[in-house]
């Protein structure tokens, strides 16, 4: 009998933005194309294949550069929207 | 920990946009590789930070996002020096500055020796200070080859120095000789002697026979340990006496004591002036100068010193306190007095490492002065090394 391995199988995921976040206070988003909606409440940003949108309070974006969000506060929910 | 200085160094703005969509300026910035940080929702809009060359960059891009961008706030260094470009004195100051603190840095400002244990270091300071290391001696005039070698040549007591000039520092390292112990090599038998006269209090014989007793009186020359010994087989042997004889041993002192002399005291007339001191310059603070006869000078610096570390800088005063010459007459009690301290100081220095047993001390009053008598005891070792020879008879 083959033994099953406990890692999820290989996706491609060469375009998916990669988002890191530290706690529910800091969230780096890897892959940004642009910022849709930015509230003290909701962040709203474009991945190109989705949008991703962190809910919470006093949310504040720490640094914009090209491709890379760094969003800081009290994150309460991430939803992707596709 | 670097971005804040580095941030300054480049000039930062604070901003405001107002607008429907700040988002887009936002993206727009991004796009085009404007960094903006510290970004926040603000009423009618949003606030961030961008360096004050990419806020020139941004303007096309408000246009375009239809926004409205306010600076709130500017921070940095463009924007001091904008501030000050027409104040010359202080850019001057600062050009100035640099140029004395570079021409500063050219001249030692401290000295330190160490390693040193029975050379004083003010003296090896001194020595230093003719070789040409001192306060305010430029730095690169110093061939600190040439010191060494001067150095060791003057201190004999030294085996090695080196001379390590760090900054406007120039730290001494030095290592003494080793002094080679007094080792009495001669091989040829010896005795024991009396160097004086004196009744023996203890005998110690290390090498040889003692031949006196504690009690016994001696006199100078007589023979206090045997160097001819005869071992059991009754062979006689000759050694090199050793060991320690002490004795009570009579010594007297006479000396003469004028009855009117000058007597010279320091008077509470002073006059002290204060200079300000910075490596080799003196620059006087005070008006004051010494108009005496006699005085006697004493030299006090207050130096200004950091962790530690004596700068040559600070206040050096000199003192100038008046002398008086007074005509004395000595009287017996005077002179007794006196008498006792000139003793004090002969036992000190011709004496010092004897017990005294006794004191007796005779002034007497002489046409012109006084005629002092002491006679005292001291326990002292009185052995002296006299070498004998050998010869065999046939």
């Amino acid at each position: 009998m083959a033994k099953q391995s406990a890692r999820p199988p290989r996706m491609d995921i060469g375009f998916a933005p990669l988002i890191e976040a530290v706690g529910n206070r800091q969230v780096t988003v890897e892959g940004s194309a642009g910022i849709l909606l930015y509230e003290s409440e909701c962040v709203k940003i474009s991945t190109g294949r989705m949008i991703v949108s962190f809910g919470g309070r006093g949310l504040r974006l720490r640094c914009i550069s090209g491709s890379c969000v760094e969003i800081s506060g009290f994150i309460s929910n991430i939803e992707f929207l596709c | 920990m670097l971005l804040r200085p580095i941030r300054f160094a480049k000039g930062t703005v604070r901003f405001r946009v107002v607008g429907s969509s700040p988002e887009r300026l936002l993206n727009l910035a991004a796009q085009r590789g404007v960094l903006i940080w510290d970004a926040h929702p603000a009423p009618q809009g949003l606030e961030g930070c961008m360096s004050a060359k990419d806020y020139r960059r941004i303007r096309p891009l408000a246009r375009r996002a239809a926004v409205r961008t306010r600076v709130l706030r500017k921070r940095g260094f463009p924007f001091l020096a904008a501030r000050y470009r027409t104040r010359t004195g202080l850019a001057a100051g600062a050009v100035l500055g640099a140029a004395l603190l570079v021409f500063l840095s050219q001249f030692i400002w401290t000295i330190d020796v160490t390693g040193q244990e029975h050379v004083s270091a003010a003296q090896m300071k001194t020595l230093l200070a003719e070789s040409g290391v001192k306060a305010g001696a430029l730095r690169k005039g110093i061939d600190t080859a040439q010191v060494r070698r001067d150095m060791l040549l003057k201190v004999e007591e030294l085996s090695w120095l080196s001379v390590n000039i760090v900054g406007c520092h120039a730290d001494v390292e030095v290592k003494e000789k080793i002094k080679k112990p007094a080792i009495d090599e001669t091989a040829a038998p010896c005795n024991i002697k009396a160097r004086a006269d004196g009744v023996i209090t203890s005998v110690m014989a290390a090498e040889g026979v003692a031949r006196v007793m504690v009690g016994s009186g001696v006199r100078q020359g007589d023979l206090l340990i045997s160097g001819v010994t005869v071992d059991k087989q009754e062979q006689v042997r000759t050694v090199r006496a050793r060991g320690r004889v002490m004795a009570d041993v009579i010594s007297k002192k006479e000396f003469d004591m004028a009855k009117r002399f000058d007597y010279f005291s320091v008077t509470e007339n002073k006059a002290a002036r204060r200079c300000l001191s910075f490596l080799t310059l003196r620059v006087p603070c005070s008006l004051s100068f010494a108009h005496f006869d006699d005085a006697a000078y004493t030299e006090s610096d207050d130096m200004l010193t950091l962790n530690g570390t004596v700068l040559p800088l600070g206040f050096v005063t000199e003192t100038a306190r008046e002398v008086q010459r007074e005509p004395v007459t000595l009287d017996r009690a005077g002179a007794c007095r006196m008498a006792e301290k000139e003793l004090l100081l002969w036992e000190l220095f011709h004496k010092g490492e004897w017990t005294r047993v006794s004191k007796q001390l005779d002034v007497i009053e002489t046409k012109d002065g006084f005629s002092c008598k002491a006679t005292l005891v001291f326990n002292e070792d009185i052995a002296q090394s006299v070498d004998f020879s050998v010869e065999e008879q046939p």
